[in-house]
């Protein structure tokens, strides 16, 4: 299937991301009217972002979740990270929380 | 309780032949008392072995947690001196997302308290990354901060300890 990549932009004093309702803001503005249904989705936090809080995963997952259930909203939209570190975590929170 | 019912049935028997037999009325109600205290014994062991069974999986999953890997992930906890708490805070995520990982026998045990378990770790977790994306200069403050997280992670092993106090 193909990809297609969205670049996240966050504030350049941004450096962790916490917080259920920020996640869904962040998904509402910069992902949902760029999704593309017949590929994979994959949303890029930038080099910038140094840890995301698993609230603010869950946030990013909450709208699609509900509209097409947990297991087809991975499918949808897959997470990333420039940082290493951030980028461990976000598969470490969802490993242990799910979405 | 075999022998209980064997009596009663023997006193039953000795009643019909001579029914002013005082004796035999007062053994039949002796052996309704042994029936019931059977079963209730029965019932008093089976209820003691689910609790030996749920103690038992309590220290094999939360025993390490408690007395070594949450302990060691929150003693390295400080700030640098460019006043960003120092990187080894994420170990105590790490070390709670862990333990989410492995308490998932709750979920279907104690569903109430692994859910809400699971909200303290997202709650700590949360906490931990807001703070640590904040510079903080003020020696106090960074004091202040490292005491609060400490206590947020008291509070998720009291918690746990609560839980094996009901065992």
């Amino acid at each position: 299937m193909n990809e297609k990549v969205i670049d996240l932009k966050f504030d350049k004093l941004d450096t962790n991301l916490a917080g259920n309702r920020l996640g869904n803001d962040v998904f509402a503005e910069q992902i949902e009217p760029y999704l593309e249904y017949n590929k994979v989705n994959i949303a890029v936090f930038p080099e910038t972002i140094e840890d995301i809080a698993s609230s603010f995963i869950e946030g990013m997952y909450k709208k699609l979740g509900e509209k097409y259930g947990k297991s087809k909203a991975i499918q949808i939209m897959l997470l990333d990270a420039k940082n290493k570190e951030a980028k461990e975590k976000i598969s470490e929170s969802i490993e242990t929380f799910g979405v | 309780m075999e022998k209980a019912i064997y009596s009663l049935a023997e006193a039953i028997n000795g009643l019909s032949s001579t029914q002013s037999d005082i004796l035999n009325y007062v053994a039949i109600v002796i052996s309704f008392i042994a029936i019931i205290v059977s079963i209730y014994s029965i019932r008093v062991q089976k209820n003691l072995n689910n609790v030996n069974l749920q103690s038992d999986f309590y220290i094999e999953i939360f025993g390490d947690y408690l007395k070594n890997k949450i302990p060691n992930s929150a003693k390295n906890l400080t700030y640098d001196c460019n006043g960003k708490m120092d990187n080894s805070y994420r170990n105590v995520s790490k070390v709670m997302f862990s333990m989410i990982r492995e308490c998932g026998y709750f979920k279907y045990i104690d569903n109430s308290f692994y859910y809400t378990l699971r909200e303290k770790v997202q709650d700590l977790d949360e906490y931990l990354v807001n703070l640590a994306g904040k510079r903080v200069m003020n020696k106090e403050e960074q004091q202040n901060n490292l005491i609060s997280v400490h206590k947020e992670i008291e509070k998720i092993v009291l918690y746990i300890n609560k839980k094996y106090q009901e065992y």
